[in-house]
């Protein structure tokens, strides 16, 4: 009786154990992007902000953002990548990815210490995509074989976009 | 033999503890901001739309009007949309497309200096995001008195208007309602067109034009951001196509055709041109008013 009892404890704590670790902690939004706004300082006002969410899945992904841009404007867009899993690069370029030849204009990504970055542009392109760069699951970073039913969210991305 | 179970008991408890802890892989003991949990919001389920490889994204009424208003879009009164009363608004299709066409106006007005009007319009805004459902992003902020507070200010009006943008946004994100938004962006965005050519059929002024065509690379990111939502509300269908005829007059435009996607400037419409597409987007702003 007693081992049965201890039996039964057991599984009881792992499968609580186990559903716990399977849980991902939700992305704060309003909260990311109040980080963001805190550098947007006058005269830039906000205009607009995206999220994206992260699941790994056995390659590499990637999201590709189109922001497109008024003559005479100057923007300010920022990263925030605190929510981010390690390894996510994030690049702006004058064109989308299916041009060869386009040009990388900022760069950077979510493994360093530093969590939010900033890119004011100084020329006019008429759009400006910025690129999530996703690396292909790994190891323990929770990916999914993506075969049916909701994927797991391991992360997100913010920025704000904010213009003089 | 009582003792000796509750012993192992604890001892199961604290091996347990152990597990679940060091099972959270990549997250730090020292939690960045922005990454609580929040048991409002449901777990795990990610709709297609938030999976998507490519995202468009749509600048806000107040920059659009900005834009206008810095290349020579001056105020001209009868412009803007008369103000309805909000019942006449019954489904989330009108509401968020007439909260979208008086958003435009309100930007025009800040800009203008017209405070009375854009007070009216803001109240207006605000009658509708209540019955949208998120009118507590107003009162949560003190949005209201904010704008009654700073009257004098055309700077503080505009950064107000554009905290509540953002305000607005992250609520529409968090609650799966992006598609509101983009029914909104269309009133606003027609709203704007209309009274870009309308300052510009009476002033003919350069700068005015070359944003109008401008604009039309908007109206691209707003068609396939409609095209991804259709699922979400029956009436897109009927939007999509209505803009459609103005997308499809725009790209039959010879100097459209002709038009280097490098240069650097935008496409220099003729004026017989704008005015063909004024009077395509005076009938998609009529039908926005009249629904």
């Amino acid at each position: 009786m007693t081992k049965h009892k201890i039996l039964v404890l057991v599984f009881l704590v792992a499968l609580t154990s186990f559903a716990m670790g399977q849980a991902y902690e939700h992305c704060d939004t309003k909260a990311l992007k109040d980080t963001c706004k805190a550098y947007l300082d006058r005269p830039y006002k906000y205009d607009a902000s995206n999220v994206i969410l992260i699941s790994f899945q056995k390659k590499a992904q990637l999201k590709e953002i189109e922001l497109p841009m008024f003559i005479g404007e100057t923007y300010k867009i920022l990263f925030n990548t605190y929510a981010l899993p390690p390894g996510v690069e994030i690049n702006v370029y004058n064109k989308d990815a299916d041009h060869e030849g386009r040009k990388m204009l900022f760069s950077c990504n979510s493994s360093g210490a530093q969590k939010v970055f900033i890119y004011e542009t100084e020329h006019w392109h008429s759009k400006l995509y910025i690129d999530y760069v996703i690396p292909a699951a790994h190891g323990d970073n929770g990916a999914t074989d993506n075969t049916g039913g909701s994927p797991d969210i391991q992360g997100c991305g913010v920025l704000v976009i904010g213009y003089k | 033999m009582t003792r000796n179970y509750f012993k192992a008991l604890g001892f199961i408890l604290g091996v347990g503890t152990l597990v679940l802890f060091s099972c959270h892989g990549n997250n730090s003991n020292s939690i960045p901001p922005g990454t609580g949990s929040d048991s409002t919001k449901s777990k795990n389920q990610v709709s297609a739309a938030d999976q998507d490889s490519e995202t468009y994204l749509l600048p806000s009424p107040l920059q659009i009007a900005s834009i206008f208003k810095n290349s020579g879009l001056v105020y001209l009164p009868d412009l803007t949309a008369p103000i309805m009363d909000v019942s006449k608004y019954n489904s989330l299709y009108e509401q968020a497309l007439n909260m979208g066409v008086y958003s435009a106006d309100l930007s025009y007005c800040i800009l203008n200096k017209q405070t009375d009007d854009a007070l009216k319009y803001l109240k207006i805004v605000k009658s509708l995001s209540d019955k949208l459902g998120f009118g507590s992003v107003f009162e949560s902020n003190s949005f209201m008195k904010r704008f009654e507070a700073n009257m004098s200010s055309t700077d503080s009006l505009a950064s107000l208007i554009a905290d509540l943008q953002m305000e607005t946004d992250t609520y529409l994100e968090n609650n799966k309602q992006k598609y509101v938004g983009v029914i909104a962006f269309a009133g606003a965005w027609a709203e704007s067109m209309h009274v870009g050519a309308k300052v510009y059929d009476k002033n003919k002024t350069d700068g005015v034009s070359s944003r109008i065509s401008e604009q039309m690379n908007i109206l691209g990111n707003l068609m396939k951001l409609l095209d991804k939502y259709k699922a979400a509300d029956s009436h897109i269908a009927g939007l999509v196509d209505q803009l459609k005829v103005v997308q499809t007059a725009f790209a039959g435009f010879d100097e459209v055709k002709n038009y280097n996607e490098d240069s650097d400037k935008p496409v220099s419409l003729t004026p017989d041109h704008i005015a063909q597409l004024s009077a395509l987007i005076e009938k998609v702003r009529s039908s926005f008013l009249a629904s």
